[in-house]
């Protein structure tokens, strides 16, 4: 299996795993990313474990909804009753 | 954050009832999405949505504008949840390593390349579903309502580095999930 403590690029796959969520985030100093970008470049399996959490991120953010569901009228028409009394301070 | 949910806050902490129902109509849909997102259904999630707001009325003053009214109305939303299912509150213990949970999640092997998306896409969604609910709440707030991380953190109650250091977690723990769902032939490589 796959170490990861292997060094690749001068940086430790380990490291790579830390740094993952920010690098797919863009929230990472432009060095920074040179640095992991080179690691990438030369160690396939960080590639393809970065590929897949990303993979698995888009898939989620597929379900992201565009348009808010209603609340059902029932179910809004309660809550506004009682923030009517909460208004008037009756509860 | 706009300007029209600061101002009309500030005047529900005076009293203004009309102003908050503005608040109302522009988040009652978000948070009741959050709150079934959290596993509420039925006459739970429509408990959990009054309580949600009339902790919002009261608590009007509060707000400080240091985040969005959203990210500050779903922190109420998570807690009233919380209270409602009687979970412990607080920051859970990661007694997992970081090597364990990439591992799991298949570093060292091959992608899941051949898995068509629409497949990976419904799987995630039950992986999803199966996960902690610590680490369901923030995969909810960050990826699907799109929150920001500021703001994920707000409503939390985390600092933005344990916010980072959750959401890494969680997207692992997510991608493991997602790996343990496949057919045995899908995962190896």
């Amino acid at each position: 299996m796959a170490d990861l403590d292997r060094v690749v690029a001068g940086i430790a796959c380990r490291d790579v795993l830390a740094d993952l969520s920010d690098f797919l985030d863009g929230a990472l100093t432009a060095t920074r990313v040179a640095e992991l970008q080179a690691h990438l470049d030369g160690c396939d399996t960080c590639a393809r474990f970065g590929a897949d959490v990303a993979a698995t991120m888009q898939a989620l953010r597929a379900h992201r909804v565009t348009r808010e569901a209603a609340v059902p009228p029932v179910t809004a028409a309660r809550l506004r009753d009682r923030l009517a009394r909460a208004y008037l301070a009756i509860e | 954050m706009t300007e029209s949910d600061a101002a009309c806050l500030a005047a529900a902490a005076r009293g203004d009832g009309a102003a908050f129902t503005q608040i109302v109509d522009a988040h009652e849909r978000a948070v009741y999405r959050f709150v079934q997102s959290l596993g509420l259904r039925g006459a739970d999630a429509d408990d959990a949505l009054q309580e949600t707001f009339i902790a919002a009325w009261r608590a009007a003053g509060t707000f400080r504008g240091e985040g969005s009214a959203r990210s500050w109305l779903l922190a109420i939303a998570r807690n009233v949840v919380r209270h409602a299912t009687r979970r412990h509150v607080g920051e859970p213990a990661d007694f997992e390593s970081l090597d364990d949970i990439a591992l799991a999640a298949g570093w060292g092997r091959d992608p899941l390349e051949e898995v068509a998306e629409r497949q990976r896409a419904d799987l995630v969604q039950r992986a999803l579903a199966r996960l902690s609910p610590e680490d369901r709440e923030i995969l909810v707030l960050r990826e699907l309502e799109d929150l920001s991380g500021e703001d994920t953190a707000a409503a939390l109650g985390l600092s933005l580095a344990a916010m980072k250091s959750r959401l890494h977690r969680a997207r692992l723990r997510l991608t493991a999930a997602l790996r343990a769902a496949l057919p045995e032939d899908d995962r190896n490589g």
